[in-house]
């Protein structure tokens, strides 16, 4: 029941348009941030958000068409557009996250009987077979298959996440003129030029030949997703995310020569077999960052520090 | 190596800045329309202040600066040029509208008689762009300088160390490219 | 060819860099050239168009935070001698590190050794933005279950849940 459950949040994702606030907080060893944001949401990864809290984020926008990403601060006076590198889940898309999921989670559906703004709900429990990542509880709504509330534990049982929609409303379909955007007068926009995702290995490889030689997989259950090429502070560089089918990480390497800046309370060396990192936090965020032959590698995940320097561990002695 | 570092007195300093303030309009013009992306053009502009003030010595009290920055810029450029990946990614997309950011869209557009030049312009700004960047970096940069910055084939030649005759015709065959890239976007 | 010969020079008739001799010449050639009279036109409007372009502007206050960081970056002349020194130490780093490399036989990474310049320092926070820009869902809220599930690999076939025993 656990994975057909999962399936259906998969497949109906992208397909029920809906308008809701939502809600989440985020905490991490240090403090947690939250938001509260008004969304509409299209089919096919549409959006419009509009933030409402923090204060120093109210009055931000997002909006996606699915082709194009702009995102708009009215206090800087700046619109940031990106191209949106997706494509639509396919039942074999699917298929793929669901294999992908099962390898690193035990997926079970809950019994109990619960409503959300009286609307049935079906519980999902998402819980790794190694207790070294969260665990995930979803609060599925019958009716569209849309996950209304999420909760994620630490493996110390501790609340790390929790998201929840508020005020929902399930309109027949999403005014287009919702979903545009015209950067007001006086607003410079930027275009973020980004190189083309790679998502298929074989091709990165070719790619990454420079770079050293690319990891397919991690161990504890991390494979490799995508990769990019990127500018950081004005060296060429390269992204590759990492996933376990549910959570992930950013893997960043810039040729150098880069310092690594070692400011922050937090900030502290930590011996990766053979080379040092430096780890600092921003927020709910880890960065483990390390040198070698002039290239800066990094790490950068909101997942726990325990993991966080195992995985470093696995790439820096490779 | 030691006598190429004089001393920056804080005075030095000032002039420097103050030197950058006067042209900072235009520097930022050429940075942009070389780069094609404001993040890339101040990362440009970083680097470029960067060299200058190091080199600030050598600079003649009273001379063309902004020509003298200009020259640094395209030496800057060019370097960052070579430094980039060999290997590009290919897009595993279609190709997308052009840059709408900068308020054009990808269409025949037919002018008629007298278009408001001005508003010819910014409607083409994207397009533009896009083809300046894949212009080679040699006629890019004397496009801009020359059409852009309105800079005349003398002041161009001593900015950048060479011949006039180079001037010109890089000036050319940039232009006659961009013409030729155009011409799917509008009449001109 | 007589067209490549005076295509050429339109630009610099453009520009009024022809003599007088240059510019009658190219002025009676297109009495009679359809084709270099079109180019010339065209390009009068290129040339008119890029110097319309609107001006954009930096990020705001880019310019304050530029020239304060090249003025903190460079130093002062009593440090220059440090600063050689540094610029050595480095070199003889390098240089080290090449002969190490040559030492070992299985190589990871690229084999050129960059030229010792200015260190860039690499923020933590930088690096924090650039991979929330490679999510390309909400900051803070990563309400996208399939956002790691853009793989192209072969799809397992799952279809039977009979053959997954996790209840």
């Amino acid at each position: 029941m656990g994975i057909q459950l999962l399936r259906r949040v998969l497949l109906q994702e992208e397909r029920v348009p809906f308008e809701a606030d939502q809600a989440v907080i985020v905490s991490s060893e240090t403090d947690s941030d939250g938001t509260v944001t008004h969304e509409i949401h299209g089919a096919g990864r549409q959006v419009r958000v509009n933030y409402r809290l923090p204060k120093s984020a109210a009055g931000r926008l997002i909006v996606n068409n699915g082709k194009v990403r702009w995102e708009y601060d009215p206090n800087q006076h700046v619109a940031v557009k990106s191209r949106i590198f997706w494509r639509p889940a396919t039942p074999s898309t699917v298929a793929s996250v669901i294999a992908r999921v099962c390898e690193n989670y035990n997926v079970a559906a809950d019994p109990t009987a619960v409503e959300i703004e009286k609307r049935p709900m079906d519980i999902l429990r998402i819980s790794p077979r190694k207790k070294d990542r969260n665990r995930h509880v979803w609060w599925v709504d019958r009716a569209t298959g849309l996950v209304i509330k999420r909760e994620a534990y630490d493996a110390d049982g501790k609340l790390h996440f929790t998201s929840a929609f508020s005020n929902l409303r399930f309109p027949h379909s999403i005014d287009p003129r919702l979903l545009k955007f015209v950067p007001p007068k006086g607003v410079s926009t930027v275009v973020t030029r980004e190189a083309a995702v790679v998502t298929s290995f074989g091709q990165a490889k070719k790619m990454l030949s420079e770079w050293g030689r690319p990891h397919e997989r991690l161990g504890a259950g991390f494979n490799f997703e995508s990769v990019r090429q990127v500018t950081v502070k004005g060296k060429p560089g390269i992204a590759v995310q990492y996933s376990d089918g549910l959570i992930g990480f950013a893997y960043v390497q810039v040729r150098g020569p880069v310092s690594l800046e070692e400011t922050g309370p937090d900030a502290r060396k930590i011996d990766l077999n053979g080379a040092i990192g430096t780890l600092a936090r921003r927020s709910r965020f880890a960065v483990l960052s390390w040198c070698r032959y002039g290239i800066s590698y990094n790490i950068v995940s909101d997942l726990s520090e325990r993991l966080l320097v195992s995985l470093a561990r696995k790439i820096s002695t490779r | 190596m030691l006598s190429a570092l004089r001393l920056l007195a804080t005075s030095d300093a000032d002039r420097f800045e103050a030197l950058v303030r006067e042209h900072q309009a235009s520097i930022y013009r050429v940075a942009y329309r070389l780069c094609g992306a404001r993040e890339d053009a101040e990362d440009l502009i970083q680097e470029t202040l960067l060299e200058a003030y190091k080199a600030f010595g050598r600079f003649t009290p009273g001379t063309h600066f902004d020509r003298w920055i200009f020259r640094i810029m395209r030496n800057t450029f060019i370097d960052r040029l070579r430094c980039k990946p060999r290997v590009q990614c290919e897009s595993l997309d279609s190709p997308l509208d052009a840059d709408a950011g900068r308020s054009s869209t990808r269409e025949i557009v037919d002018h008629g008689n007298q278009p408001d030049l001005r508003l010819m312009a910014r409607l083409l700004d994207g397009p533009i762009q896009e083809a300046l960047d894949a212009l080679p970096a040699d006629y890019r940069i004397v496009v801009v300088l020359s059409d852009i910055q309105q800079m005349t084939y003398e002041e161009i030649s001593k900015t950048l160390g060479c011949p006039i005759g180079t001037v010109r015709s890089r000036l050319h065959r940039g232009r006659a490219i961009l013409k030729d890239k155009l011409k799917s976007y509008a009449r001109l | 060819m007589e067209c490549e010969r005076h295509n050429q020079n339109l630009s610099a008739f453009l520009d009024g860099r022809l003599s007088r001799k240059e510019m009658a010449r190219v002025e009676e050639h297109i009495r009679g050239c359809r084709r270099c009279r079109e180019d010339l036109a065209e390009l009068s409007r290129l040339k008119q168009v890029l110097a319309n372009l609107p001006d954009s502007e930096p990020s705001p206050g880019f310019w304050n935070a530029s020239l304060h960081s090249v003025r903190t970056a460079v130093p002062s002349r009593r440090a220059i001698t440090g600063m050689r020194i540094r610029q050595c130490l480095a070199v003889c780093a390098a240089a080290a590190s090449i002969v190490l490399m040559a030492m070992v036989a299985r190589i990871e990474s690229p084999t050129s050794i960059p030229a010792p310049t200015e260190p860039t320092t690499l923020h933590a926070d930088s690096l924090v933005a650039l991979s929330s820009s490679l999510r390309t869902e909400l900051p803070l809220a990563d309400t996208g279950t399939l956002r790691f599930a853009r793989t192209n690999g072969i799809a397992t076939d799952w279809a039977d849940d009979h053959k997954l025993d996790f209840e």
